[in-house]
């Protein structure tokens, strides 16, 4: 299922460059945000710091040139009361000093406004400022010209109105001799004085005509006093060079004064204007600083939270993309290992994890055809085997009775002749029993042989290995010694019960007719267990016994005497007479038969000596 | 090859952007300024901001006054605009005070995108107002200002000339010996008392009064001063009075002038005195202030513009504007100096390629001082090196009938004055 298909079809690599650059975009957003938002507020403080130090200088400036005006009032007012001296002391030197402070701060304040940024307030209001600035400025150059004035008017030494003062005082004393001039120049000495009150030009003018007329007094009432006409003419003349200036000064004064007004009524405003604007760009900055933590804040979060959102998709994406695809692939390959291979995992995709679970998935497959034809082949060959087992069992079974029976007549051959005989000593050893072997020789068979060939000798063999056969018990071994020698070992019997066993047998091998040649006989040589050295003693005896036998006529049986060792005993030898031609005993002619009907072999039948015990 | 493609769009990218820049800053902006007294750069569509100095408040107001119609009558011929750019004008009123123009021009010279200056009404505002305007290096025009401080005096270099100050108004260094010619030569006045109030208009008048007067034989028995703002005028002529005088000559302004014509004729030892005065008080406002007491007295002023269709045009223009008579024909020099000044202008500008305008403030001041042939009202105007571009001719005028105004006293000339 592809819901993404560019996403599930991109690499892993691509997937994790792309997550990362995910991230990073909000890290980076919220990082531009945060940096953004700091350069506002420090923007905005600066504006504000910017602001309050305007502000700080215009208020600074304001007070001082406040300050100047006050000195230079208070001086004003107090210069005619403490006296000129000490109140340009106490106020106009202070307000010069305030001046001076004025200039300075002027000019700080223009080259602080010139530093502003351009888009404030305060530096909108340029044309404002460089007014504010030059004027006080002017202000202070004004009060430096009026403190001048002031001291061309008022110094108690050199001062307009001390000159004038003296020149009344010298015209006094110069016409002391015309009475008619006491009086005007006592209305000149109270115009002066209410001048030097009012400051208003026309009591000064008032005063200057009552001069004209004490001049033309002098004229007509001293025409005779040259010297008192040319002092008084000279004391006149003072008089109105004096007040031509005094009223000049004082004119330049109440321009000053007016300037002074005119500054005030200007710059007022203009300062109240300044901290309006100043508290008004305070204020914007602290919106600005406001808005922007809100914003910058907003959006910090708002990217923390898409960051976040971003973290848990991209966990998400991940998860499908990889982590569950993994899951699902080591679930797999559990499964697969735990031998359940009709299995597939279902990953999809084209990244690195799809390719990988496309290539498990046919390599599953692989593996389970390869493995359901290895169990097809396996079970095949299995039965096989089985088969092959059997057969192999088979002929094992054939080799072995092939390996221990002879070819001719299927009686045991030698070898296991000796192994049954081994086997029966070492019983008769240990459980002290007793046993009994015949060795039987068919008499004259060199001359069947030679008369009759060997395929009639052949079957001579045979037919007495029949007899044999069916004439012994079902525990006796019956078997070929070698030529025309056979070897029955009886177990568990004496040698009585072997006696007649062989007598048993010599008779039924007389009286049989054997095709081509006629009656044959056999002579038998017994021996039992007397604790012979080994079988091949014993065998031997019996070997010895039956050689007696032939020597003695043939077709009898001949006990082996008994060796004195062990309790065997060596019976009394046959009567050479009782041996009947043709091989027949004739001692004992009822014994050694088998009766019982049993069939002797060479594979021990029911409780006859263990093959195993010895092996074969 | 596709990070190629990126390397290559980028670099384009960025001629292209360093290409935009170049144009925009080439030109969108004009080329430095090389004039010494600097520039000012009007943006395309901007106002072109000149400065009005004038005494727009107190006794003198309507003069300022018709120095403004003046300059707006000029301003509206010319359809309210120059070189294209809206001409907005900053105005500020002296109250015909040295200090008032002096704070006037400050806060003029305050505002960087002024221009020029149109002003003022009185010489002495002009005296103070010009020295702060030529420091600021701006120009200035006036069509009031007649004081002979302000430019030249004899030929010579003025105390108050200050360079970039130049006026349409008759230098009255030849009005007050206009009127001491004519007191002499056709009044038979020998002694005569003169008045001022401290003005350099004032004083500079009574000065050349006293000189022309002293020159010709005559003797000066007062030369005295007022105030402004003084009332009491008693105390002066009783000085006049005592000082035998036959003439006085007091060229005051309103008020001023009002108190000592009234009071003049309150005192009976002054009936036998000539008074004179001069433009100042060629006014309707003064003439309807003092009615009968004005009657007899002699005014010396600059000779008016001559009758003609352009002057019965412009006047016609005024009465249709602002629904009244001309206070007094000043202006007409108003109009003239507003005229030189856009003429002036409009040649010393240098107009971008997108409208902007950039001016010259020295270049202002050239093409200001090399004003010659302009057709003003009453004939034709140059610019003198001093910053005069009227021709001085003088009229002294008497008055025979106030119920006739200015108009009746202008048309009473008793004597031309002509030294050039």
């Amino acid at each position: 299922m592809q819901r993404w298909p560019l996403w599930d079809n991109c690499s892993i690599t691509a997937k994790l460059w792309l997550s990362f650059a995910v991230l990073f975009l909000f890290f980076t957003m919220a990082s531009v945000a945060g940096f953004v938002g700091l350069a506002v507020v420090r923007s905005a403080e600066d504006d504000i710091v910017a602001n309050m130090d305007i502000r700080g200088r215009v208020l600074e400036l304001e007070g001082q040139l406040e300050k100047a005006r006050r000195l230079y009032r208070d001086f004003i007012l107090n210069a005619p009361l403490i006296g000129f001296t000490q109140a340009q002391e106490r106020f106009n030197q202070p307000a010069l000093a305030v001046a001076a402070r004025v200039i300075a701060l002027s000019e700080d304040l223009r080259r602080a406004i010139a530093g502003l940024p351009p888009g404030s307030a305060i530096a909108r209001r340029k044309v404002d400022m460089n007014f504010f600035t030059s004027t006080a400025k002017r202000f202070s150059q004004t009060l430096l010209s009026e403190n001048e004035l002031v001291t061309v008017i008022g110094d108690p030494d050199t001062g307009l109105e001390a000159q004038l003062a003296a020149t009344l005082s010298g015209l006094g004393a110069c016409l002391a001799g015309l009475p008619q001039a006491a009086f005007p120049l006592r209305e000149v000495d109270i115009l002066v004085r209410q001048y030097q009150l009012t400051r208003q030009r026309p009591v000064m003018q008032a005063a200057s005509n009552k001069i004209e007329a004490l001049r033309r007094l002098v004229a007509t009432e001293a025409a005779h006093d040259q010297a008192l006409q040319a002092e008084a003419a000279r004391l006149f003349e003072s008089f109105d060079r004096l007040a031509a200036r005094l009223l000049d000064t004082v004119a330049a004064m109440s321009a000053n004064a007016n300037d002074f007004a005119l500054q005030g009524k200007a710059v007022d405003p203009i300062s109240e204007e300044f901290k309006r604007v100043t508290a008004g760009d305070v204020a914007r900055a602290k919106e600005r600083i406001l808005w922007a933590s809100r914003i910058a804040g907003g959006i910090i979060l708002l990217s923390a939270l898409l960051g976040l959102g971003s973290v848990i998709l991209v966990g998400r994406m991940f998860h499908m993309a990889i982590t569950s695809k993994i899951v699902a692939l080591t679930q797999y390959a559990s499964t697969v290992r735990d031998g359940n291979l009709d299995v597939a995992v279902a990953v999809s995709g084209g990244d690195e994890l799809g390719i990988l679970a496309a290539s498990l998935n046919a390599m599953n497959r692989r593996i389970r055809d390869l493995v359901v034809n290895l169990e097809d082949k396996v079970l095949k060959r299995t039965r096989e085997l089985v088969g092959k087992n059997r057969e192999l069992d088979e002929k094992n079974r054939v080799l072995a009775v092939l390996s221990l029976t002879d070819r001719l007549t299927g009686l045991c051959n030698r070898r296991k002749l000796d192994q049954f005989l081994a086997a029966e000593w070492r019983r008769a050893e240990r459980y002290d029993t007793t046993f009994t072997v015949i060795m039987i020789d068919i008499d004259n068979f060199k001359d069947v042989n030679d008369t009759f060939g060997h395929g009639i000798g052949d079957a001579v063999l045979v037919r007495v290995s029949d007899i044999l056969m069916v004439v012994a018990r079902d525990t006796d071994i019956v078997g070929r010694w070698g030529g025309e020698e056979f070897l029955l070992i009886c177990p568990e019997t004496t040698i009585e019960e072997a006696r007649k066993l062989a007598e048993s047998l010599r008779r039924e091998i007389g009286e049989t007719l054997f095709p081509g040649v006629g009656h044959l006989t056999a002579s038998f040589g017994l021996a039992d267990y007397e604790a012979d050295a080994g079988p091949a003693v014993l065998v031997g005896r019996a070997d010895e016994a039956m050689y007696r036998a032939k020597e003695s006529g043939r077709n009898q049986v001949v006990i082996a005497p008994s060796s004195g060792v062990g309790r065997a005993q060596e019976l009394p030898a046959a009567q050479p007479g009782t041996s009947l031609p043709g091989g027949r005993t004739a001692s004992n002619p009822g014994s050694g038969g088998r009766g019982d009907g049993g069939e002797p072999g060479c594979l021990p039948a029911a409780g006859a000596t263990p093959l195993g015990e010895d092996g074969i | 090859m596709g990070r190629r493609l990126v390397w290559v769009a980028a670099v384009v990218g960025l001629l292209a952007v360093a290409g935009i820049g170049v144009f925009v800053l080439s030109s969108g902006k004009p080329r430095g300024c090389t004039d010494a007294l600097g520039c000012v750069e009007i943006p395309a569509g901007g106002a072109l901001r000149l400065g009005v100095i004038q005494a727009l408040t107190g006794k003198v107001a309507s003069l300022g006054l018709d120095q403004l119609r003046g300059l707006e009558l000029a301003l509206e011929d010319r359809g309210g605009k120059l070189l294209g750019h809206p001409v907005e004008l900053v105005i500020e009123d002296t109250g015909c005070r040295p200090e008032g123009g002096a704070n006037a021009a400050l806060r003029i010279v305050s505002d960087p995108s002024v221009v020029a200056i149109f002003g003022t009404t009185c010489s002495g505002d002009a005296a103070a107002a010009a020295q702060v305007m030529t420091e600021a290096g701006l120009s200035m025009i006036s069509g009031n200002n007649s004081a002979p401080f302000l430019t030249a005096i004899a030929g010579k270099r003025a105390p108050k000339w200050q360079p970039g100050y130049f006026r349409t108004a008759s230098n009255e260094e030849h009005s007050g010996p206009a009127a001491a010619r004519f007191a002499y030569e056709v009044l038979g006045v020998r002694g005569a008392a003169m008045m001022h109030d401290g003005d350099i208009y004032t004083r500079g008048l009574a000065e050349g009064f006293r000189t022309e007067f002293e020159r010709l034989g005559g003797r000066t028995v007062l030369f005295a001063a007022v105030d402004k703002g003084d009332a009491d005028m008693r105390p002066v002529l009783e000085a006049v009075v005592a000082s035998k005088a036959e003439l006085l000559f007091f060229p005051l302004f309103q008020p001023e002038g009002n108190y000592v014509l009234l009071a003049a004729r309150s005192m009976p030892e002054l009936a036998g005195v000539t008074l004179m005065s001069d433009g100042s008080l060629i006014e309707n406002t003064f003439i309807s202030a003092v009615g009968e007491a004005s009657k007899g007295m002699y005014f010396v002023g600059p000779t008016p513009p001559q009758p003609g269709p352009v002057l019965d045009a412009l006047r016609g223009h005024y009465r249709e504007k602002y629904r009244a008579e001309p206070a007094t024909d000043y202006y007409t020099s108003a109009y003239d100096a507003a005229g030189i000044l856009f003429a002036a202008l409009e040649r010393a500008a240098v107009p971008g390629q997108n409208g902007q305008l950039v001016i010259g403030r020295q270049a202002l001041r050239d093409a200001l001082a090399a004003t010659a042939q302009y057709p003003g009202v009453g004939g034709q105007l140059r610019c003198d090196s001093f910053g005069d571009c009227a021709t001085p001719r003088f009229n002294v005028l008497r008055m025979d009938d106030p119920a006739k105004g200015v108009a009746g006293l202008t048309a009473n000339v008793v004597y031309t004055y002509a030294p050039r």
